[in-house]
């Protein structure tokens, strides 16, 4: 039976979402960036880091720069990172390809995915690599809909990293690096996850 | 017995003593025996101290300076003495409440300065030196008399031994090793005075056969004998001088400040766990002090009295030469006394002047150090006599030597080194450190002892002047006025160390002929400038604290507290 | 290579052992660790004999409970668990309940034992921290009591027997080769007596019996037995009534099955003092109180044998005593009602160092508050004797100083202390000094701590006179090492001519006293000599090598002398025989002596400039 591609792909994404939080592997991933704007800025560095509902597996944890950064216009020492420390970085083109590797069929964890999957499509369309993840998930819109829930304001600073890790007693981290960051969102998910669930099952869908 | 053989024996049973004591102190068996007794009593503590205080400069030097100057050598006398008065009295009870060991810490603690510190350590090093040259060449004396040896290599030995004693031996400030020297000392130099005094005045006690006539039944007194004797050879009159008074008076001011501050003994007042037990002890140093001190003028002039008679003969006339006394032979060999036959009347004849110069008829010249160890030999006592004195020289100098060694090894190796070089050395070098900065020590002093007299007067001259200017004000402005600040303390020091060096400097070193009373700042000579020095750091210190800030509050307190006595009784009355 | 996450290694390096271990120690951890949160819904997922780890809490907090429930441990951030399991290869008896959810970081087995075999620091620290938890007054936990057990669970298996006609050479040849200290002699597998090893010296040996004889002549004849349903308890009570240490174990036919030696019961009672402690503070009379005390002495030889660490040993005797003294505080408030204002009980000396043995004596005192009436004082002066008399009972001998709570100079308010040290600090005689070195080792007991730490911190601003440092200095001085001009060992002599050195008085004391004398100088308010040389690695006073050189010297002859404690021999207590080391011993004897003379002589050099 062939069904038209979109009806599949539906399907799946369908069947996906009544997976079991439990059942799947994640990664989480964090950018440093030149800037916000997708065509104008570049990516600095990148670091990931796999891990699944039980534990975050500190040996897996991955930080590359790209050494092809052209300027660091916007704040020349962005998050402690130099000039000379570029030159030791890999090729961005290398790094998308690690991270196609890693991702291929798990599940991508971001804080404010919006902006960085937009920053890697788009430097895996330059290299022609299609970045596979079963599925990403947004630790920032899952605050959001929590608060929403609530019924309480959003007040515009109140979605950051250190913000919603405050609001789960997770550690103050004092240094921000694409790695430090990566560690905070999985555990930032892991702490919205046992909140979420309350000891019961929780499905993917609970928290797309 | 021969000299020699009966000086072997008696100075080596004074070291099985001292070594003995030392030993059985070391044993760990006296812990009991100090925590039933209460600990050293004042009465011992009071003979470690005069030990301590006594040096070989005392013992040996001081007679022959008074019994070659006179009335003149006296500022020695009372310049030492009045220094122990002041350092008991207005120094060492307030740096005990300060609660300070040493005089730099007081120093650097009360004036809140590292600079302040180091300058006083530093001084106290340079005092320490010439203080130890001084007992090398006391050594180098006794050696190469009884040893037979010429004094340079006296002082070899003397180096030697006191290399041994004080360094390899390790901790050396036991309190009865030093009272034990202090007996010896004291017998070594009462004796032959008494017998003296004896022979020649028929009094027991020096001190009043000092002042008494002659036992030759003429019903001369000593000292008109001795001015009669001294007119008639061109000397100064003995009971004169040639010193102006002001020139006195400055000496003997610079030599008591400087004095004052020696640390080896200051330590000796802190080592005392009561207050009152400090104060009897220190009392009863001045006795033990005294002892010797009052002694001092009474065997100088027997011992002039004796030395022309027998070397010009009871007629004035001269003695033959191949008939001369053997301690006139016995120390020619050493190379202290010098003859030489002028008029070739194959006599000697003393007078005033220099034996080289060809218009003086003085044909004997003698090293006024050998005064005290001569003494007993031109008197003709007995043998045993002779040996005792030169035991009583050997300890005095190492008593004083092993304290100031210990000062300047513990200054070099945790002042300097530990606290201010190199905080992270190890127990192991910071000790290893203490014996290499000691044994330079020694070493550099007996260079010093070897190398002339006259080059050692004037750094003695030079150390006194620098402490008097420099450390004694600032002790005592720093106990006595609780607003001198650091900047005030350290202009003073400054200035007036710069002052007096280069007073001295320049009338000792660069223009040496210019060297009179009459080119002398109000008169007052190269030896007593250090006092000038003082006033002038006093007087710069006070301008320059009325320009600068205040002194921190609580250091004010601390000052106010020292000086308010409530502390000190309710540590008395236990 | 795995890059370290900065946050993580951060935490770590900052914790201890870390913090004293290379830095490649603390990555490794970082980069070897997984981060859980641990929450209540899935924290039973944690902690399981399956999967045995360390953790380390980053956030959160936690209880560890013990298996009847009781908390053994609140933990939070810094604090570890799970490594008795990994130490013991034990299962793991604890649980975990979880008050505010966190992260926690996790260690796998294999990894925590590579860290514990490439840094002995490492292991040295979880050891100690395993230990100190089964010491914790805290841990209340009770485990089966294995005086609860039968014999048959814990005996020998397999009784060695020969016929009563063998020979006595046949009989030692027989426990040479099952090495065992006993046979049983047994015809028709009827029990007829016991030889043990005791008995081939005392009975043959020593009157030179010829060791052809059959065993019949020398063994004891119908010996005590016990039945293999009995409790271990009814054993250990036969063996210490007849004095016996081998009791052959027989089932309902009267057929031996094996010995059970004292031995084996001791084994048994590894984890006891755990269990003492909790039962001297369930006490609910005096009379009991002594009956557990009376156990210490045979616990601590129990204990000796299963550690490795001896200096434990002074830490559990003052544990025991530190016990001993609260209860009594609550028994005797249970008599004369509550105290009737604040007051603290302090120790001094010897328990206060955590250095207890078992000839220490008794040296307390109390402290008390400042506006005491008479009447108070009538309270606390019954407290003193009543716990005094009863610790003297327990057997901790009293202070032949008198420095004890029921003295009343040893009872004082703050200002009375302080004016006591004060006048110590003052005019330092030997007597006072003396005073200075035990009532400076002081420990807080029981009672009201803020008195104790008002009182603490008063002191710490007297103690700077450098007078009082010089004759603590020169005090130091007073004592010497028994070594000789040449390096020999200076042996003394007591009344029956034996030769020995004194390990306590003249090694571990003069190091006790040069670290308490710098502890001092640098304002550490510790007792424990281990801990101040700890807590002065911090200060200027002492070059790090000096502090590592101090602390290994006490240990090893801390090690020796509680050794040879325990090998009881005609010696004094604390004294050794040279003769009887090897000779790597011997050396290393040498060595620790010449250190702490180094030292001494270093005291000296800084504090009261060489004079003495």
């Amino acid at each position: 039976m062939i069904l038209p591609y979109w009806l599949q792909k539906m399907y799946r994404h369908a069947k996906l979402k009544q997976c079991d939080f439990k059942a799947l592997h994640y990664v989480a991933m964090d950018l440093e960036l030149t800037g916000l704007d997708v065509n104008k800025c570049e990516i600095v560095s990148v670091a990931w880091l796999n891990f699944d509902s039980l534990n975050i597996s500190l040996h897996t944890a991955q930080y590359y720069l790209n050494k092809e950064v052209k300027s660091l216009a916007q704040s020349p020492i962005y998050h402690g990172i130099d000039e000379t420390m570029l030159e030791q970085g890999d090729k961005l083109e290398n790094i998308i390809l690690r991270l196609a590797q890693v991702v291929e069929g798990q599940v991508l964890v971001c804080h404010n995915a919006v902006l960085d999957w937009a920053f890697i499509k788009n430097a895996s369309n330059v290299i022609g690599v299609e970045i596979k993840p079963r599925a990403i998930l947004d630790t920032m819109l899952i605050e959001k809909r929590r608060l929403t829930s609530t019924g309480q304001p959003i007040a515009v600073d109140s979605l950051t990293l250190p913000a919603c890790r405050k609001r789960y007693q997770l550690p103050d981290y004092q240094t921000h690096n694409a790695l430090v960051d990566t560690l905070a969102t999985a555990e930032l998910l892991l702490a919205q996850v046992s909140s979420i669930s309350a000891g019961k099952r929780i499905k993917l869908a609970d928290l797309m | 017995m021969d000299v020699q053989t009966l000086t072997f024996i008696i100075v080596g049973l004074s070291f099985a003593l001292y070594i003995g004591i030392a030993i059985w102190a070391r044993a760990g068996s006296t812990q009991e025996f100090y925590v039933a007794g209460g600990g050293v009593p004042p009465f011992a503590n009071g003979m470690a101290t005069a030990a301590d205080w006594m040096s070989a400069a005392s013992f040996i030097s001081m007679a022959g300076i008074i019994s070659f100057a006179g009335y003149d050598g006296g500022v020695y006398l009372m310049g030492w003495t009045g220094g122990y008065v002041l350092l008991a009295l207005c120094l060492a009870p307030y740096l005990r409440k300060f609660g300070k060991f040493t005089v730099p810490d007081f120093i650097g603690d009360r004036y809140y300065s590292q600079v302040a510190r180091v300058v006083a350590i530093l001084c106290a090093i340079f005092i320490c030196f010439t203080y130890i040259a001084g007992q090398m060449r006391g050594v180098g004396v006794v050696f190469s008399r009884f040893l037979e040896v010429d004094i340079e290599t006296g002082v070899y030995i003397g180096m030697v031994i006191v290399f041994f004693y004080a360094v390899l031996g390790g901790m050396k400030g036991i309190t009865y090793t030093q009272v034990a020297q202090y007996c010896v000392l004291v017998f070594a130099y009462l004796v032959p005075a008494i017998f003296i005094s004896l022979m020649m005045t028929g009094h027991l006690l020096p001190q009043t056969g000092f002042g008494g006539t002659l036992a030759d039944g003429s019903g001369v007194y000593v000292l008109d004998k001795l001015d009669g004797l001294s007119a008639e050879l061109g000397f100064a009159q003995y009971t004169e001088g040639s010193k102006s008074m002001i020139d006195v008076f400055a000496i003997t001011a610079a030599l008591m400040v400087g004095t004052a501050g020696l640390p080896h003994v200051i330590v000796r007042f802190f080592t005392v766990p009561r207050v009152k037990d400090t104060r009897i002890s220190a009392a009863w140093t001045l006795v033990f002090i005294a002892i010797v001190y009052t002694t001092a003028p009474a065997v100088a002039s027997f011992a002039r009295v004796n030395m022309i008679d027998t070397i010009n003969g009871k007629d004035g006339s001269g003695t033959v030469y191949a008939e001369a006394p053997t301690w006139v032979k016995n120390w020619e060999r050493t190379g202290l006394i010098v003859f030489e036959d002028k008029n070739n009347d194959g006599k000697m004849f003393y007078s005033a002047g220099k034996i080289s110069d060809p218009a003086s008829a003085n044909e004997v010249q003698i090293d006024r150090d050998i005064m005290v160890l001569a003494n007993p030999e031109i008197a003709d006592l007995p043998a045993w006599v002779i040996a005792l004195v030169a035991a009583g020289g050997i300890a005095a100098a190492l008593s004083t030597t092993a304290g100031l060694l210990l000062v300047i090894s513990t200054s070099v190796s945790h002042d300097l080194l530990k606290r201010t070089l190199k905080p992270d050395i190890s127990d192991k070098q910071e000790l290893l450190a203490a014996r290499l900065a000691a044994m330079v020590a020694i070493v550099i002093s007996a260079y010093f002892g070897i190398n002339p007299p006259g080059f050692v007067a004037s750094v003695v001259a030079f150390a006194f002047g620098l402490a008097a200017a420099s450390f004694f004000p600032a002790i005592i402005m720093g106990i006595f006025s609780k607003t001198m600040n650091k900047e005030g303390a350290i202009a003073g020091m400054v200035t007036g160390i710069t002052f007096t060096a280069a007073y001295i400097i320049y009338f000792k070193f660069v223009s040496p002929e210019l060297n009179t009373p009459a080119n002398w700042l109000f008169g007052i000579s190269p030896e007593g400038i250090g006092i000038v020095g003082m006033v002038v750091n006093f007087a710069v210190a006070a301008a320059v604290l009325k320009l600068t800030g205040q002194t921190p509050v609580e250091v004010q307190n601390m000052v106010e507290s020292i000086r308010n006595p409530k502390g000190s009784n309710a540590a008395q009355t236990h | 290579m795995t890059p370290e996450i900065a946050e993580v290694k951060q935490f770590v390096v900052k914790q201890m052992p870390f913090s004293q271990l290379p830095d490649a120690a603390s990555y490794f951890f970082a980069t070897h660790l997984e981060v859980i949160y641990l929450t209540q819904h899935n924290q039973h997922q944690w902690l399981r004999d399956t999967q045995l780890n360390l953790y380390l809490v980053r956030s959160g907090s936690f209880d560890l409970l013990c298996a009847r429930g009781e908390i053994v441990m609140r933990l939070a951030e810094g604090d570890y668990f799970g490594y008795p399991s990994l130490l013991t290869g034990e299962a793991i008896k604890s649980q975990l309940r979880v008050t505010a959810p966190g992260l926690v970081y996790v260690l796998k087995a294999a990894d925590f034992d590579f860290l514990r075999a490439e840094y002995k620091q490492f292991e040295q620290y979880f050891v100690k921290a395993h230990t100190n938890r089964l010491l914790s007054v805290h841990y209340k936990q009770i485990r089966d009591s294995w005086s609860e057990k039968k014999v048959s669970e814990v005996m020998h298996k397999g009784a060695v027997t020969l016929p009563p006609c063998a020979s006595i050479y046949e009989a030692a040849k027989t426990m040479s080769e099952h090495s065992v200290s006993s046979v049983i002699v047994s015809d028709n597998n009827k029990l007829l007596g016991v030889v043990t090893d005791k008995d081939l010296r005392n009975r043959v040996l020593a009157k030179a019996i010829d060791p052809a004889k059959p065993l019949s002549c020398i063994m004891t004849k119908s010996p005590k037995y016990i039945f293999e349903h009995n409790r271990v308890f009814s054993a250990l009570h036969l063996m210490l009534k007849h004095n016996i240490h081998h009791l052959p174990v027989l089932n309902e036919h009267l057929v031996p099955l094996g010995m059970l030696t004292s031995t084996d019961l001791l084994r048994q009672q590894k984890s006891d003092p755990v269990q003492l402690i909790a039962k001297i503070h369930k006490a609910q009379s005096v009379a009991q109180l002594k009956l557990l005390a009376s156990q210490v002495p045979l616990l601590l030889k129990s204990f000796a044998n299963n550690i490795d660490d001896m200096s434990l040993l002074g830490k559990l005797l003052s544990s025991l005593s530190d016990a001993l003294t609260s209860r009594l505080i609550v028994l005797y408030q249970q008599r004369h009602g509550p105290a009737p204002c604040k007051f603290s009980w302090i120790c001094f000396g010897s328990q206060a160092r955590e250095e207890q043995t078992l000839h220490s004596d008794q040296d307390n005192g109390l402290l008390l508050f400042d506006e005491i009436t008479d009447e108070q004082k009538r309270y606390f002066a019954g407290m003193g004797e009543f716990v005094c008399a009863h610790l003297a009972q327990c057997g901790i001998r009293t202070c032949p100083g008198n420095i004890m709570a029921s003295n009343e100079a040893c009872r004082g308010t703050i200002s009375q202390w302080l004016t006591r040290f004060e006048t110590w600090l003052h005019a330092p005689t030997p007597k006072a000094m003396l005073n200075c070195k035990i009532y400076f080792d002081m420990r807080f007991i029981d009672g009201a701590d803020s008195l104790y730490s008002e009182f603490a911190t008063k002191l710490t601003k007297l103690v700077k006179n450098d007078l009082f440092f010089a004759a603590m200095a020169s005090d130091i001085n007073t004592n010497s090492v028994p070594l000789g001009l040449f390096q020999q060992f200076k042996l003394e002599k007591d009344q029956q001519q034996h030769k020995f050195l004194d390990l306590k008085r003249r090694g571990v004391v003069i190091i006790n006293d040069i670290v308490r004398l710098y502890a001092l100088k640098a304002r550490i308010y510790k007792a424990n000599t281990q801990e101040r040389l700890e807590a002065l690695l911090d200060s200027q006073q002492l070059s790090k090598k000096d502090i590592y050189d101090l602390k290994d010297c006490w240990r090893f002859l801390t090690q020796l002398r509680l050794k040879t404690q325990l090998e009881s021999e005609p010696l004094p207590e604390n004294c050794i025989n040279p003769e009887c080391l090897t000779s790597l011993e011997k050396h290393q004897l040498k060595e620790a002596f010449h250190l702490i003379k180094q030292a001494q002589q270093a005291c000296a050099f800084k504090f009261a400039r060489g004079s003495l």
